[in-house]
């Protein structure tokens, strides 16, 4: 004990020395756990706009279809008959399910073409399924008997399209014949997934079942659950709808956001790497400080050995002094990153435009953090590992010097 | 067997290619209660042989006892061991803790001791304190006293436990005559009330004045032992 | 002595006449007829494609070798020389001067227009002899051009996959090729017209060696094909109908 306080009094010989490292461990800690909320809430982001506007919580998808989907092939289809929508309707949890047909087409206003997917589904359906309701601008969802199409306002204002006008889609049918659909656009949306805004186009799912020629088929199945428990309901269609369908597949959304995963994996490694860089400065930090600390005692500690202290105890003294600064830092670090990653949840922080190409995500709206007490404890524990080891070396090579030496040799 | 004896001891030090001899042959004993003082010339090995009797280094050859106890056979943690129960050391540069008071300075000394329970240590710190006449400022900071005080804490802090020997390497030396005196008043109290033995080195005039017995050093050997 | 020779001229007049009734061609006939012109087995052509809008006018030049279900474009003008196609089995492959390996097509780009022309990557690769896809009627005779040509109109067979389910050609009575040819999608509409400009004769075969294209449902551009030199047999080893062959 008198070791310890001997230690905490000498951090306030050079307190802008203390303070200075300490500051530089507070700063890697504020750092990493910022960084770890915003890319959590990245994620957040990212993963909802997949699950709110693409995948659902499952989907029920040929396994072979779901292989090849980037190509939007119109084969490998699920067959919709009243024996699949029964056993549909009894999976657990479920809030309401979407066949829908996703095919390539142009969509051509008369003047230009542009390539984008179209997706035949039924209004009721996409209602439930999807939050399209929520983000639109104008117009209206079409009801399952109206013939009006939706799409993304972006989308509409590059073609110079109005609620009200018809749009063309020009595409080709499983017999790679082209066909043409005219629908009257009835419904804008602007949703947070840049895909949805500027890539889709909805229209009713008869009428694409019926220009592709695919009576009572579907690309593939949404569901949405009423809340995120996809493991019983994910076991449910395994066992009573794909036992007996072989090549029938059920896939979760996070099978669906692979490169999602992929990617915040490499962002949680940036962080990591660049919360090491700030901790490798503070430990060449605490080194530091404990040498000159060492050299400027230098006569104390041959004093203290001549009154028969044992070098171990001159190195404890050292080490506790180390694991101080990076205590201190650890707490001060704590503090700012604990408002830091508070004022993250509650105000959140526009990235749109700053982080497109750079992340890898895209991000529409705003990014809120989320609080994760375990990267706090993870950082901490880090930050006060590093100081101690870093003064281990130091604290040996203080004690070391002989009492003789250190006193002022020989007369 | 006296307090402590030196018997044919030589100090080599290495510089390279060349060898000094620090200390050449010396014979010497201590008894219990002396006050002796070291004097010579800057070189003639004063220091060295405080060293040596403070159990800080080893002889190259020959032997020191210790209460008939030999110390080259002893490793570095022994040594301190020898030094932590029996040796007090006081420096011409005080080397307090700054950021210890007085009173915990006085302490440390007592805590390494590890056998002493805080009730006892804080009487007999508080003894000390006062017989050097330092008991009003048991709680100030080194840099708050002044260089004669300094060093009473210095005295103190060697004196606490109670030590067989008290070496002092020129105890004297940065204080001006008038607190020289005074330091000098509180050693030379201190041996005849605890009978504790002083050896210091020193040139300094007034402090072989006052010392029982004076050994001269010249170039590492020993050329006069008067007593007084 | 009169009325023999009037009998003569009358009895070779009523032939002559009839001779085009007596011998009137079926709708299959004549578009075997013109598959022969057209369809073409093996084929080195250097051509010209000038893609005009209202914006701008485009040239590019290329060489086009044909064997096949094969295909190899590869463009010579400025701007993209190095730049190839190669059309195997049902890909489409790009290769980029710059660009190591070539890149493949994904099924559903060939429904886009080939380097902003009229007309799509999917057109480029059919090579097939139109006998084999439609079931083919004659409407109507016509003067197109100032010359008699034969309206016939073709739906797609059953069970056959072709990009335009009908198809409208007005065909040249004596030359045998296709002098406009309307194609039209599933449910009617109108989507490309190509007009030929020019047609020229190699040994018996007539070809057509400009032929004006537009999209219908893209106004203000028409892209013009011009073949400006052609060999019906050529020298060309298989090889070059690879990936291989690419690089």
């Amino acid at each position: 004990m008198f070791l310890v306080r001997l230690a905490i009094r000498n951090l306030t010989r050079n307190k802008k020395r203390t303070l200075l490292v300490a500051l530089i461990v507070a700063f890697g800690i504020a750092f990493f756990v910022m960084f770890d909320s915003l890319v959590l809430g990245l994620e957040r982001n990212y993963y909802n706009n997949v699950i709110d506007f693409e995948s659902g919580h499952l989907q029920l998808v040929d396994d072979n279809y779901w292989t090849t989907q980037a190509e939007l092939p119109l084969s490998d289809l699920i067959a919709i008959d009243d024996e699949l929508q029964q056993s549909l309707a009894q999976v657990p949890e479920l809030k309401s399910y979407a066949p829908q047909i996703r095919f390539s087409a142009n969509i051509n206003n008369g003047l230009d073409e542009l390539p984008i997917t179209a997706v035949g589904v039924d209004g009721d359906r996409k209602k439930d399924v999807f939050k399209l309701e929520e983000h639109l601008v104008a117009g209206e969802l079409f009801s399952a008997d109206q013939s009006g199409a939706v799409l993304g306002e972006n989308l509409a204002q590059l073609m110079d399209f109005e609620i009200g006008d018809y749009l063309l889609l020009v595409f080709t049918t499983q017999e790679g014949a082209f066909n043409t659909l005219e629908v009257e656009i009835v419904g804008l949306v602007n949703t947070p997934n840049p895909q949805i805004n500027e890539h889709q186009v909805y229209i009713p799912y008869h009428k694409a079942s019926t220009a592709l020629n695919l009576k009572n088929k579907a690309t593939e199945v949404i569901l949405r659950l009423e809340n995120n428990n996809v493991i019983k309901a994910k076991e449910f269609i395994k066992d009573n709808i794909i036992a007996g369908a072989d090549d029938y597949g059920v896939y979760t959304w996070r099978d669906s956001a692979q490169d999602i995963v992929a990617i915040t994996e490499v962002h949680s490694i940036e962080n990591r790497i660049i919360s090491s860089l700030f901790l490798l400065i503070a430990a060449v930090g605490i080194i530091n400080v404990i040498i000159l600390a060492a050299l400027e005692r230098i006569k104390e500690i041959g004093m203290m050995k001549a009154m028969g202290m044992k070098e171990e105890g001159i190195i404890k003294v050292f080490m506790i002094e180390g694991l101080g600064i990076g205590l201190i830092g650890s707490l001060l670090g704590s503090l700012m990153g604990g408002v830091g990653v508070y004022w993250l949840s509650n105000f959140g922080i526009d990235l749109t435009g700053a982080i497109d190409s750079d992340f890898g995500l895209p991000v529409i709206e705003r990014t809120y953090g989320v609080f994760n007490p375990s990267a706090f404890t993870l950082i901490i524990t880090f930050s006060i590992v590093i100081s101690l080891l870093a003064s281990i070396f130091p604290a040996y090579w203080a004690a070391c010097k002989s009492p003789i030496d250190a006193l002022g040799g020989t007369n | 067997m006296g307090l402590l004896k030196l018997e044919e001891v030589e100090k080599i030090y290495r510089q390279g290619e060349i060898e000094v001899a620090a200390l050449g042959g010396v014979n010497l004993e201590v008894g219990k209660g002396e006050f002796t003082s070291i004097a010579g010339p800057s070189g003639s090995g004063k220091t060295t042989l405080l060293n040596m009797v403070g159990c800080l280094d080893k002889p190259t050859t020959g032997e020191v006892y210790l209460e008939g106890a030999g110390i080259s056979s002893l490793d570095k943690d022994q040594l301190a061991l020898l030094r932590r129960e029996n040796l007090g050391f006081i420096f011409q540069g005080y080397n307090l803790i700054p950021v210890l008071t007085v009173y915990e300075n006085v302490e440390l000394a007592l805590k390494l001791l590890k056998d002493r329970s805080n009730k006892d240590i804080k009487e007999q710190v508080m003894k000390i304190i006062t017989a050097v006449g330092l008991g009003k400022m048991a709680d100030r900071k080194p840099n708050e006293l002044s260089g004669g005080q300094q060093q009473r804490v210095a005295i103190a802090r060697a004196l606490v436990k109670e030590p067989k020997i008290v070496l002092a390497d020129e105890p004297t030396a940065n204080l001006d005559s008038e607190t020289s005196l005074d330091v000098l008043e509180v050693m030379v109290e201190m041996n005849q009330k605890l009978k504790t033995t002083f050896i210091f080195s020193t040139h300094d005039p007034l402090v072989m004045e006052s010392a029982r017995r004076v050994i001269k050093l010249k170039d590492g050997e020993i050329i006069a032992d008067e007593r007084g | 002595m009169n009325k023999t020779r009037l009998l003569a001229v009358i009895i070779l007049a009523s032939i002559l006449l009839l001779a085009p009734k007596a011998s009137a061609l079926t709708a299959e006939e004549i578009i075997e007829r013109v598959d022969n012109n057209h369809y073409v087995e093996q084929a080195r052509m250097e051509s010209e494609l000038v893609i005009k809008t209202d914006r701008k006018e485009m040239t590019k030049e290329l060489i086009i070798y044909l064997a096949g279900n094969s295909a190899l474009v590869e463009f010579t003008n400025a701007t993209d020389k190095g730049t190839k196609y190669l059309m195997i089995e049902d890909d489409l492959w790009i290769s980029f001067p710059d660009v190591d390996d070539p890149v493949r097509i994904s099924n559903r780009m060939l429904e886009q227009g080939m380097a902003g022309s009229d007309f799509s990557y999917q057109d480029l690769m059919e090579q097939e002899q139109l006998l084999e896809l439609y079931d083919f009627e004659i409407i109507d005779h016509q003067e197109y051009q100032g010359r008699a040509s034969y309206l016939i109109e073709g739906v797609t067979k059953d069970g056959v996959n072709n990009s335009y389910y009908r198809r409208k050609l007005w065909v040249d009575q004596e030359r045998f090729v296709y002098l406009k040819e309307e194609l039209y999608s599933r449910e009617g509409r109108l989507l490309r017209t190509i007009e030929a400009e020019e047609v020229e004769q190699f040994g018996k075969r007539w070809y057509v060696t400009e032929s004006l294209i537009d999209y219908k449902l893209r106004s203000g551009s028409k892209t013009l094909f011009r073949v400006t030199g052609i060999d019906f047999e050529p020298d060309i080893s298989e090889e070059i109908f690879s990936l291989q062959g690419l690089k």
